[in-house]
């Protein structure tokens, strides 16, 4: 079993986005007169970067179990991932830069009725996409293109899991 | 993807404000301001000008501060919803754009609809029977479409409905329903009139749109991957739709970014001919007449459309394909 978190110094940078967002925007709507767009916008800034502040603070505090059997999250948005049930995996790469560099990446699992989501700044991330794409491969996950490039930019290399030795053993 | 959008968002931002910056700086750079011009104006005429009203109107927004507190001025009112106050209209900008915008929103919408209906299966057509005689006749129209400039087809259009059909297909609706609020006639009036300026200024850009789209389903349909979903027995129609229209689709979506200040911009002089009651002839007049506050609303409203263009193309490119691009081994 091992563990994995979000270390705070990479969390940093999220909380000061959420505040470099929501507190203008509040600020904004709170100053009058404003007009009926302006506090449409800025309402719905306010929102946006409040509801991330706050995914930021419960990611923060979320510690992930991996096991044989899945993944399970800890704390507010406690949640289990069992592999057997697993039917879902996206591996996505987002960048907002043209070059398409120091980008992130999402890995998003879902099992019956239960969804996680996690953050390449998580500690181990790797580590939990090779064992997601493991599981994926042996309960005959579909893998999509987009997927299965991301994860060879990781080192892991498509998939046909179910005949292959342990990741670990091929990529040594 | 929240992450991706609030990292888009706080990118958007300082690009606005550059933008704005920008914007005030160019408004001000000739010598004057409207005042000066329109006092010379009614003095070249020998009319006498109310100086006082004038006084008052440029104290009360601060054309005797340096330029950098007229931009705080004028930026803080946009942030709260305030577009200023139009000299030459002697009204508030809101009040003098009225319904120009929502129909300048309309027909830039419509016009990219089309664009996207019309250019999509012409391109698919052209690349699925390349050399055919349908090709060749498209690429023709295409051609035609690319180097027709928009405002000669407009007046083109006109003359031919008046001489031989004896209508005027000016305008985006009834003169009955102009300055009338909002009703299902004049709903109707504008969709039976909307789609001669749609065609108009959508014309050059579903040309270049099916030109691109055609180049680059050429190019997917001729990689190995293609010849071999062929080889192997798959239909053709779903050796099409699986893997090269996708590919050939990404730049489509990025084009949403340039397509809707295109749009707008080009449609200024369209507008013009067909007399549109949209915001281009407007803009045009008030930076003649250097009317600051409805010149700089208009044309932070283009880049605010600019910029939220770029933002959906981008969205809609991360959902599509968010795949990292592998580089001679390396991540990019």
């Amino acid at each position: 079993m091992t563990r994995h978190a979000y270390p705070g110094s990479a969390m940093v940078g999220d909380y000061l986005r959420a505040g470099v967002g929501f507190i203008p925007a509040m600020a904004i709507l709170v100053s009058a007169p404003i007009g009926p767009v302006a506090t449409g916008l800025s309402a719905g800034f306010a929102a946006l970067f409040g509801v991330f502040g706050l995914r930021t603070a419960l990611r923060h505090v979320t510690q992930i179990e991996a096991t044989e059997t899945g993944l399970s999250a800890s704390g507010p948005l406690a949640t289990t991932i069992r592999w057997a049930e697993l039917n879902r995996i996206k591996l996505a790469y987002y960048s907002t830069r043209r070059d398409r560099r120091d980008g992130w990446m999402q890995l998003e699992l879902r099992a019956r009725g239960a969804s996680l989501r996690l953050d390449s700044r998580i500690e181990g991330f790797e580590q939990l996409v090779e064992q997601s794409a493991r599981a994926a491969a042996e309960h005959g996950v579909e893998i999509s293109a987009a997927t299965a490039a991301n994860m060879e930019a990781l080192g892991i290399r498509n998939p046909d899991f179910c005949n292959l030795p342990d990741i670990a053993e091929r990529r040594a | 993807m929240l992450s991706y959008i609030v990292h888009r968002i706080l990118i958007m931002i300082p690009t606005l404000i550059a933008i704005s910056i920008v914007i005030f700086t160019i408004i001000n750079l000739p010598p004057g301001n409207y005042f000066t011009t329109y006092i010379a104006q009614l003095q070249g005429s020998g009319e006498k000008s109310d100086l006082a009203k004038i006084e008052f109107l440029e104290k009360e927004y601060g054309f005797d501060r340096p330029l950098w507190q007229q931009y705080l001025y004028w930026a803080n009112g946009l942030l709260h919803g305030d577009l200023g106050y139009s000299f030459s209209y002697d009204l508030p900008v809101d009040k003098v754009v009225g319904d120009r915008l929502l129909l300048t929103a309309v027909v830039a919408i419509t016009t990219i609809i089309f664009t996207y209906i019309v250019a999509f299966p012409i391109g698919i057509y052209s690349a699925t029977h390349q050399y055919s005689i349908g090709d060749h006749l498209l690429t023709l129209l295409g051609f035609l479409g690319l180097a027709t400039p928009s405002f000669l087809l407009a007046l083109i259009l006109l003359y031919f409905s008046n001489v031989y059909f004896g209508i005027s297909i000016g305008g985006l609706m009834d003169p009955k329903y102009l300055d009338q609020p909002w009703s299902w006639g004049k709903i109707l009036s504008l969709m039976e009139h909307i789609w001669i300026p749609v065609i108009v200024i959508g014309s050059a850009g579903t040309a270049a749109m099916i030109r691109r789209l055609r180049a680059n389903l050429l190019d997917e349909l001729q990689k190995q991957y293609v010849i071999t979903a062929r080889a192997k027995g798959l239909r053709p129609l779903k050796v099409l739709f699986k893997y090269p229209l996708r590919m050939a689709l990404n730049p489509f979506i990025s084009d949403i970014g340039s397509l809707l200040p295109q749009v707008i911009s080009g449609a200024a002089i369209v507008s013009v001919v067909m007399s549109l009651p949209t915001t281009g002839p407007m803009l045009l007049s008030a930076l003649r007449s250097q009317d600051m506050y409805l010149a700089g609303s208009f044309l932070m409203f283009m880049a605010f459309l600019t910029v939220v263009g770029v933002f959906i193309s981008d969205l809609a490119l991360a959902l599509l394909d968010p795949r990292i691009r592998l580089q001679a081994g390396r991540r990019q």
